[in-house]
């Protein structure tokens, strides 16, 4: 039996809907009766029918090599934000209150000999223990002097936390202390020398202020607690240097 | 090996999103031979599959802190790697080269003229060498529709192209393949 060649045109036009099942019942039957008595077109549908069917059942690929390398040398480690990094940032912050107490007290040993020296050559003891915060504010600017404060307490008037009171605990004392010796020592150093100092004093008053602020809204970053230690052991070695100077006149 | 279909990778994912490299090579042995398989079958070129294989799992580290789980993480690398192969410039730009001019999207070429299409094919190949020959636009439809099993809806949207341009590549494809491997 021969079909026209309009009846083959259909069949491959709706080949696709025939497999997609979205042809209907009555053109799929009817497709299908005519593959079954047209050679070519029963042909046509049972290859395109095993393409699809080998096609789905296609065994998976191996790379001939391990890709792994390649990748690995193109992916970075993630950047995690300081804020979230907290946990592990730093060092422990009871670690970092015992390093400025060991510094601290290193310091005071050579303050004390500083201090012992300038008594004997004729300077009137400091009373350094019992030095309140006023007796610097002929050396100290005014605006500096809001650092200097009870020990334990911040000068910010913010909310305080115990992470900046403890890195600043071992350091107050011996600020007031140098400051104090300072004071005394003010009228045997050369003015310009004076001048100088107050200067620096000031920069780093400054980075104090800074640090501190940073630190009351974000009490537990490791980053600034190291900051504000670095700045107050500066101001330490500044008051430390200035206490040792020699004497003008 | 086992199938990565079948495998919780859930645990490994979780790890990898929080910059785990390790975690992030499991899931790259578990899944490297279906998105290079993929890749290969797409682009027609083993070496091309190989650098898209890496794309891919470059991109999906770089944008794994933004897996919800909304889908499985082998359905989500599967979607960024036919992302990848279809925005692959230098693929198409050897496609070009490549025998034969696509037709525009929805243009149905009769059979006949189809076949005279066909690349110069060996007297007979398997199915996976004469898709590899296909023109690029019939490949890349055949590939997703006929092996990977996407939808036409799903094929336009991932290609910008309509839903009858990718049923019209389809019928191209298989057309062709018919025509490759009866020879």
């Amino acid at each position: 039996m021969s079909y026209s060649q309009d009846e083959c045109a259909v069949v491959e036009a709706t080949l696709l809907e025939y497999f997609e099942g979205t042809l209907g019942d009555e053109a799929s039957a009817r497709l299908e009766a005519h593959a079954a008595a047209c050679l070519p077109c029963g042909s046509l549908i049972r290859d395109v029918n095993g393409i699809r069917v080998d096609a789905a059942s296609l065994t998976e690929l191996s790379p001939p090599r391990d890709l792994w390398a390649g990748i690995e040398s193109r992916i970075q480690p993630r950047v995690v934000s300081i804020g979230t990094a907290r946990p592990h940032s730093g060092m422990p912050r009871g670690w970092l209150a015992a390093a400025a107490a060991l510094l601290v007290a290193s310091t005071s040993t050579i303050t004390y000999l500083a201090t012992s020296r300038s008594r004997g050559e004729g300077v009137a003891s400091p009373a350094a223990d019992a030095a309140p915060a006023q007796v610097a504010a002929d050396f100290v600017p005014a605006r500096v002097q809001a650092n200097l404060r009870p020990a334990g307490t911040l000068a910010s008037g913010g909310n305080p936390t115990a992470a900046v009171a403890i890195t600043e605990l071992p350091y107050d004392g011996e600020i007031r202390r140098l400051q104090s010796a300072l004071v005394e020592r003010r009228t045997q150093l050369d003015p310009a020398t004076v001048s100088i100092v107050e200067e620096n004093l000031k920069l780093i008053d400054t980075a104090v202020r800074q640090a501190r602020a940073a630190l009351s809204r974000d009490p537990a970053s490791g980053f600034l607690s190291g900051k504000l230690n670095s700045a107050l052991e500066k101001k330490i070695e500044l008051l430390r240097r200035a206490a040792l100077l020699p004497s003008w006149t | 090996m086992e199938s990565s279909l079948s495998v919780d990778d859930s645990g490994d994912v979780a790890l990898a999103a929080t910059g785990d490299r390790r975690a992030f090579e499991r899931l790259y042995r578990l899944h490297v031979n279906r998105i290079f398989t993929l890749c290969t079958r797409m682009c027609g070129s083993r070496i091309r599959g190989e650098e898209l294989t890496q794309d891919v799992f470059v991109r999906s580290w770089e944008k794994l802190p933004q897996f919800r789980g909304d889908a499985a993480f082998s359905t989500w690398i599967h979607r960024i790697a036919v992302n990848i192969v279809l925005t692959d410039r230098k693929n198409e730009g050897r496609d070009r080269k490549r025998l034969v001019e696509d037709e525009p999207d929805g243009e149905r070429r009769p059979v006949a003229a189809a076949a005279a299409y066909s690349p110069g094919y060996g007297d007979r190949m398997d199915l996976a060498a004469a898709i590899e020959k296909l023109p690029a636009g019939a490949r890349r439809i055949f590939v997703l529709h006929d092996v990977e099993g996407y939808k036409h809806e799903e094929i336009a949207e991932a290609c910008g192209i309509t839903s009858g341009g990718s049923k019209a590549q389809l019928h191209r494809a298989r057309m062709l393949l018919r025509e490759a491997l009866s020879r």
